[in-house]
């Protein structure tokens, strides 16, 4: 069987026909079913799919500034104990039982020292 | 009158129904009902093998076509616009499986109603219930590949535009279907 045999043989197949009346009522039928669910033609919001993404879009960007500011800090604070590592070392085998707790604030790295007592 | 020039006075018609159906006019509505219902119907009979069905999603059709008429912009024919409308009714129609296997059963009384009424030869009847038979048991985009390029005579491209979907895929969903129905009626027709 080729394409034109087949396309033939599919196109023989008649849809079954409806009486006059059928058609004449069916746009009336259409009507009332609009009605009945009270149907109102909605202009599309050309607006809303475009501000959904550029909020998304917007989102993102401060997501990802967030991302980059925290990453930053945590390689600043990193950096800053591997680059006075020694000295702090050299401080606290000074101390004789205090506990003591490193700490980075505005002026830099520093130690705690609190009394064990 | 050609061809054309009747196209493109029935276009001009519905874009002046279709201007006062966005106002919310139904009775313009109701016009552009009338002169798409024939072809809506057909696609959904063909889609679904079932007159009470077909009718069914016909009426889905034209009231989803009135809810969304105001973002119809006429960058495409309105036509053309109903027609997508249409099928993705008929491809998001969920069929239980006991549908589905009744589908058979319904198109083939349907087509013999025909036949008792005199319309249609005993053996042009089963060829008939043959060739349905195997358009329904198609998968539902190759189908509608199908309805759309044979049965409505539309291109690779306009039924594209239809189906949301590139024309390779609607060349490949065509070849696919065109194969399966070969094969299926020449093993149940006797078809050489």
């Amino acid at each position: 069987m080729n394409d034109f045999d087949l396309d033939s043989k599919l196109k023989s197949v008649p849809v079954p026909e409806r009486t006059d009346e059928y058609w004449e009522s069916f746009p009336s039928q259409v009507r009332i079913n609009l009605r009945r669910a009270a149907v109102r033609p909605v202009a599309e919001n050309f607006w809303l799919p475009r501000l959904a993404w550029a909020g998304g879009g917007f989102a993102l960007a401060i997501a990802l500034v967030f991302f980059c500011i925290q990453f930053n800090v945590l390689q600043t604070a990193s950096a800053s104990i591997d680059r006075h590592e020694k000295h702090f070392h050299a401080q606290l085998v000074q101390l004789d039982t205090g506990l003591h707790t490193l700490m980075l604030n505005t002026h830099g790295m520093n130690y705690l020292l609190t009394d064990a007592n | 009158m050609s061809e054309l020039v009747k196209e493109s006075r029935m276009a001009d018609a519905d874009q002046d129904l279709v201007t006062q159906s966005q106002t919310g006019d139904p009775a313009a509505f109701e016009a552009l009902v009338r002169n798409h219902q024939r072809m809506v119907h057909s696609l959904t009979f063909r889609m679904t093998g079932s007159l009470a069905d077909a009718e069914d999603l016909a009426q889905e059709t034209f009231i989803r076509a009135y809810e969304q008429i105001g973002g119809f912009r006429g960058t495409a024919k309105f036509s053309t616009w109903l027609y997508r409308i249409a099928m993705n009714t008929c491809l998001n129609w969920r069929q239980s499986e006991a549908r589905r296997f009744h589908l058979h059963e319904n198109c083939a009384r349907e087509i013999s109603t025909h036949h008792l009424n005199g319309e249609i030869s005993s053996g042009e009847n089963q060829s008939n219930q043959q060739v349905q038979a195997a358009l329904l048991k198609l998968p539902a985009k190759q189908r509608s590949a199908i309805v759309l390029t044979i049965y409505d005579g539309l291109n690779h491209a306009e039924a594209a535009q239809i189906l949301g979907c590139s024309e390779t895929t609607v060349s490949w969903r065509v070849f696919a279907a065109r194969r399966k129905l070969k094969s299926w009626l020449c093993k149940n027709g006797g078809v050489s």
